[in-house]
C-alpha cells in the first residue's frame, strides 16, 4: 500500500517536471526585447526585479556573512571549516573524526548535524541518517570549486530547506565559464600531506558549460603523544585520505550536478583513554549525490525552479586487535526526492513565492560486527530502520508596502509518514531608513525532524528566534553592520532548552586597490534554563581580524587573520581558556604566467590549545590541536 | 501530498493565463536595452577596424536578455555577447558590464582597464574607475556617468547621453 503511494507521488512528480519544462520552452521566446523602445521611455518604466530563485541567498533578512573565492585565494584557505571559521561570531572544533562548527546557541561536542544545513547550489548535502554537515577532507567539494560561501543565521528556514533550525551554510559552486580552461594543482604541506587536482572547466560557444574536478589528498597526519595520561605515543599511524569526482553542466535551463567524495581516516587515540590500541582504529565517509535541476522563466512573472536528486551516504568504522578481535559498525543510507519552487509577481507589490519538497529516506541501515578471534565467536546484526517519507509544503510572500519598507512572510509545513507534522512560520521587515542604512527585523519558529541517528521519536525540536540588524553603508566602501539576538531552543523530548542572547559588530571595508579589511566581534550569553548552568563549548567572546593587501601590485599579495576565541564553559561548570590563533596567506598570482603560487602558515605563534571532548569520554581533557603548519601550493592554467 | 501536488500543478497551469500584460518589464530585458543604447551613444576610436562589437559580462550575464542583444547591429558592427573571467580576455571587448553582485571582485579587473578605450557599466556599488551605474531608484532604473573616468580612456559619450543621466561626474 505504501509503496504504491509512493510511486503515484514519484510518478507526479516526474510528470510534473518533464510538463513545466515543455511549457517553458514555449514561453521563453516570449522574452521581450526592449532594444527598439527610445531611451527616454525605458527610462520611465517600472521593472519586475529578477528573482534570483536559484540559490543565492545573501539578500536574506538576517545578518549573512559572505565569503567568496577571491577571499578564499586572499587567505589560502583549505577547507569549509576554515571559511565558516573566519566568519562573524561562529568557531570551528574538532574531535580527531570530524570537523562541526558552533554559533548562536549551538556547538555541543559531537553535535553532527549541529541544528544547521548544508546547501550544495541549492542541494541539502547533509547526511539522512546523522544530518551530518561535513567541513573539512570529508567534505564533498574542493574549495577551488567554490565560488561563495553564505552563512545565513537563524531558523528563517522556509526558503532554504527543511531543518534548517538554527542557521544555513550556502555553498554556490563555480561554473565552468568561471574556470574558464584546465587547471592542474599540487600542494605539499606538514605532517606529510599531499594533495593533487585537475578541474577543467569551459562555456562552450553552444552555451554548454561543463565543470568536472578530479582531486586526491593523503596525509600521515601529526603525532598524537599524550605523556601526561599515562605513555601513550601514537607516531605515524594518523593517515588520511581521500578523494573526489565533481561534475557541473548545464545547458540552458537544465543542469546537471553530482558529487562523490571517499574519505578514510584512522582514528588516533583519545587524549583521555588510557588504552592504546596497537593497529588504530580507521572509518570511512562515502558521500554522494547526482541532482538534475530546471529553471526557467514561464512568463515574465513567473519562475519556477525544479529539481530530481538522488543521494547515498556510508559509513564504516573498523577495530582490529591482531590475534584478539577484530569488528566493524556500519551505517548505510540512501534517498532521493524532488522539489518544485515558483515565484510570481502576480500581483502589484507582493512577490509569491511557494513550492512543494518531497523525499524519500528509502535505507536507514546499521551493521554490527564482532569477532573474537581466540573463541571463533561471531556476532553480527543488522538493524534496519523504518524508511522516511517527507514532505513540505511552503508559501511566502514579500510585500513590498512602501518603496522603502517591505515586508516578508511565510510558513513551511514539514511532515512525515513515521509521525511527524509541523509548522515553522516566520516574518521579517526589511526598511531602508535611508539609502545607505537598512533596518532588518525577524523573527522565526523553526521545527525540525530528529535524525534517525537520534531515534527518538517524533516529537520536534524548536528554535525560536528574534533578531534586529543594522547596515551601514559608508562612503569608500566602508560597511557596519550591527545585530542583536534571542534564541530558545527547546528540546520536547528531553524538556530541557536552551537559552541565548548575544550581539555581533562587524566592519568591512576595501580600498581600491583590491585591499580588505574585515573586523568582527560577536558575544554571547547561552544558558540551559532548567538547569541554569552555561552551555558547554560556546564561547561568551568571538573576535576576529582579516586584512589582506597587495604587496608587489598583484605578483604578490598577503593575507592576515586573526581570530580570538573567548573562553568556555565546560562540563560541571568549569571553564577552559580562551586563545587566539593567526593565520597568514602569501599568494603569488600570475607573476610566472597562468601560474598561482601560495604559501600558508596556520597557528603562526604555535599557539597549544585543545578543543572540548565528548562526554562519553572521560576526565575532563581536551583534544589537542594543530600547532604551527605550513602549506604550499601550485597551480597552473592551460 | 496527492491534492495538493495537483492543486499547486493546477494553481501554475492557470497563473498562465491570467497574467496580464503590465507596462513594467523585467529587470534584465530593461538591464539589456540600457547597455545597447550606451553604446549607440558612445563613440569608440579606431571603429572602423574591427567588425564586431564585443559586450562583456564580468562572470554573470543577464540571462536570455543578454544573449538577445547578439546580432544587433552597433555602430555598424555586429554585437556579439560574452560571459569572460579571465582579466586578460577583457582587453578585447568594448564594453564590459559588471553585475551588482560581482562589483566587488571586479575592482581589480576594472583598474586595469581604466585607460583603455573599454565603456565600463556597473551596478549600484560605486567604483572609482567605472564610466557609467545603472542605479535603482524606485522600481525604475537611473544612471550616472563619469565623465572624470573616461577622460584617460579616448571615449567620448553623445549629449543626449548625458542629458538623460541622473548625475554626472565631471
Amino acid at each position: 500500500m505504501s509503496s504504491q503511494k509512493s510511486s503515484t507521488k514519484i510518478g507526479l512528480i516526474v510528470s510534473a517536471y518533464l510538463l513545466f519544462p515543455s511549457i517553458a520552452l514555449t514561453q521563453t521566446d516570449m522574452t521581450l526585447d526592449a532594444t527598439a523602445i527610445p531611451f527616454e521611455e525605458l527610462l520611465q518604466k517600472e521593472y519586475i526585479p529578477a528573482s534570483k530563485i536559484a540559490n543565492q541567498i545573501s539578500n536574506s533578512s538576517s545578518a549573512v556573512s559572505i565569503v567568496t573565492h577571491e577571499d578564499i585565494k586572499r587567505y589560502g584557505y583549505k577547507t569549509l571549516g576554515e571559511i565558516l571559521g573566519s566568519m562573524r561570531g561562529l568557531h570551528v572544533f574538532e574531535d580527531y573524526e570530524y570537523m562541526y562548527l558552533g554559533g548562536r546557541a549551538y556547538g555541543k561536542p559531537g553535535d553532527y548535524a549541529g541544528r544547521v544545513i548544508l546547501l550544495i547550489d541549492g542541494y541539502k548535502a547533509n547526511d539522512s541518517f546523522y544530518g551530518q554537515a561535513f567541513f573539512k577532507e570529508d567534505g564533498l567539494l574542493d574549495i577551488s570549486l567554490i565560488e561563495r560561501v553564505e552563512y545565513i543565521p537563524g531558523g528563517n528556514s522556509a526558503g532554504y530547506a527543511t531543518g534548517a533550525l538554527l542557521g544555513a551554510v550556502n555553498i554556490i559552486t563555480k561554473n565552468g565559464n568561471d574556470i574558464g580552461g584546465t587547471v592542474v594543482s599540487y600542494g605539499r604541506g606538514s605532517h606529510d600531506t599531499k594533495k593533487r587536482q585537475v578541474v577543467f572547466g569551459e562555456k562552450f560557444d553552444n552555451g554548454f558549460d561543463m565543470v568536472l574536478s578530479y582531486s586526491d589528498f593523503d596525509t600521515k597526519g601529526r603525532d598524537h603523544s599524550y605523556f601526561d595520561s599515562g605513555v601513550e605515543v601514537q607516531e605515524k599511524n594518523n593517515y588520511e585520505e581521500n578523494y573526489r569526482v565533481f561534475l557541473k553542466t548545464s545547458y540552458k535551463n537544465l543542469s546537471l550536478e553530482g558529487a562523490l567524495v571517499d574519505h578514510k581516516k584512522n582514528i588516533p587515540i583519545y587524549p583521555n583513554y588510557l588504552y592504546v590500541p596497537p593497529i588504530p582504529d580507521n572509518q570511512q565517509d562515502q558521500n554522494s549525490f547526482i541532482r538534475l535541476k530546471y529553471d526557467s522563466d514561464l512568463t515574465q512573472n513567473t519562475k519556477i525552479s525544479s529539481s530530481l536528486w538522488y543521494g547515498y551516504y556510508n559509513y564504516h568504522y573498523a577495530m582490529k586487535e591482531p590475534d584478539l578481535y577484530s569488528g566493524f559498525y556500519e551505517t548505510d543510507a540512501k534517498w532521493y526526492g524532488g522539489d518544485i519552487k515558483v515565484i510570481g509577481n502576480w500581483f502589484e507589490n507582493h512577490t509569491l513565492s511557494f513550492g512543494i519538497e518531497y523525499r524519500h529516506d528509502y535505507r536507514l541501515k546499521e551493521y554490527f560486527y564482532d569477532n573474537y578471534l581466540e573463541s571463533n565467536s561471531i556476532n553480527f546484526d543488522t538493524v534496519v530502520h523504518t524508511p522516511r517519507k517527507t514532505s513540505s509544503y511552503y508559501l511566502y510572500d514579500n510585500y513590498t508596502v512602501t518603496p522603502t519598507l517591505s515586508i516578508n512572510f511565510g510558513a513551511r509545513y514539514e511532515k512525515s509518514d513515521t509521525g511527524y507534522g509541523q509548522t515553522s512560520p516566520q516574518a521579517s521587515l526589511v526598511w531602508n531608513i535611508t539609502k545607505q542604512r537598512v533596518l532588518k527585523l525577524s523573527t522565526a519558529i523553526t521545527k525540525r525532524q530528529k535524525t534517525p541517528y537520534e531515534n527518538i521519536g517524533t516529537k520536534p525540536e524548536e528554535a525560536k528566534k528574534t533578531e534586529l540588524v543594522i547596515e551601514e553603508s559608508f562612503r569608500r566602501k566602508l560597511k557596519l553592520l550591527g545585530s542583536v539576538y534571542s534564541y530558545t531552543l527547546f528540546d520536547e523530548i528531553f524538556n530541557s532548552s536552551v537559552k541565548a542572547t548575544g550581539a555581533e559588530l562587524e566592519l568591512e571595508k576595501y580600498w581600491q586597490n583590491t585591499t580588505h579589511f574585515r573586523l568582527s566581534y560577536a558575544y554571547q550569553k547561552a544558558i540551559i534554563k532548567e538547569l541554569d548552568t552555561k552551555f558547554v563549548n560556546i564561547p561568551n567572546h568571538n573576535a576576529k581580524i582579516n586584512f589582506a593587501t597587495p604587496l608587489i601590485d598583484e605578483r604578490l599579495r598577503l593575507g592576515v587573520e586573526w581570530q580570538y576565541i573567548g573562553k568556555k564553559a565546560y562540563y560541571n561548570q568549569k571553564t577552559i581558556p580562551s586563545y587566539s590563533l593567526t593565520n597568514i596567506n602569501l599568494l603569488s598570482h600570475s607573476w610566472i604566467p597562468d601560474t598561482d603560487i601560495s604559501l600558508k602558515v596556520k597557528n603562526l605563534w604555535d599557539k597549544k590549545y585543545g578543543d572540548i571532548t565528548w562526554e562519553r569520554s572521560n576526565g575532563d581533557k581536551l583534544y589537542p590541536q594543530d600547532g604551527r603548519t605550513f602549506w604550499f601550493e601550485i597551480g597552473y592554467k592551460f | 501530498m496527492k491534492r495538493s501536488f495537483i492543486l499547486l500543478c493546477t494553481f501554475s497551469l492557470l497563473s498562465l493565463n491570467v497574467l496580464k500584460a503590465t507596462d513594467a518589464l523585467p529587470e534584465y530585458t530593461l538591464k539589456a536595452a540600457y547597455l545597447y543604447n550606451f553604446a549607440l551613444l558612445t563613440n569608440w576610436p579606431n571603429e572602423a577596424n574591427e567588425d564586431e562589437f564585443r559586450i562583456c559580462f564580468y562572470k554573470q550575464d543577464l540571462g536570455i536578455a543578454s544573449d538577445q542583444l547578439n546580432d544587433k547591429k552597433i555602430h555598424n558592427r555586429n554585437v556579439k555577447v560574452y560571459t569572460i573571467k579571465n582579466d586578460k580576455e577583457f582587453k578585447e571587448c568594448n564594453m564590459v558590464y559588471v553585475r551588482e553582485e560581482e562589483v566587488v571582485g571586479a575592482s581589480e579587473l576594472i583598474a586595469t582597464l581604466k585607460e583603455l578605450p573599454i565603456l565600463i557599466v556597473s551596478e549600484n556599488l560605486k567604483n572609482l574607475h567605472e564610466h557609467i551605474t545603472i542605479l535603482d531608484q524606485e522600481r525604475r532604473l537611473a544612471f550616472d556617468v563619469s565623465l572624470d573616468a573616461m577622460k584617460e580612456t579616448k571615449l567620448s559619450v553623445s549629449s543626449h547621453l548625458l542629458k538623460l543621466a541622473r548625475s554626472i561626474k565631471q
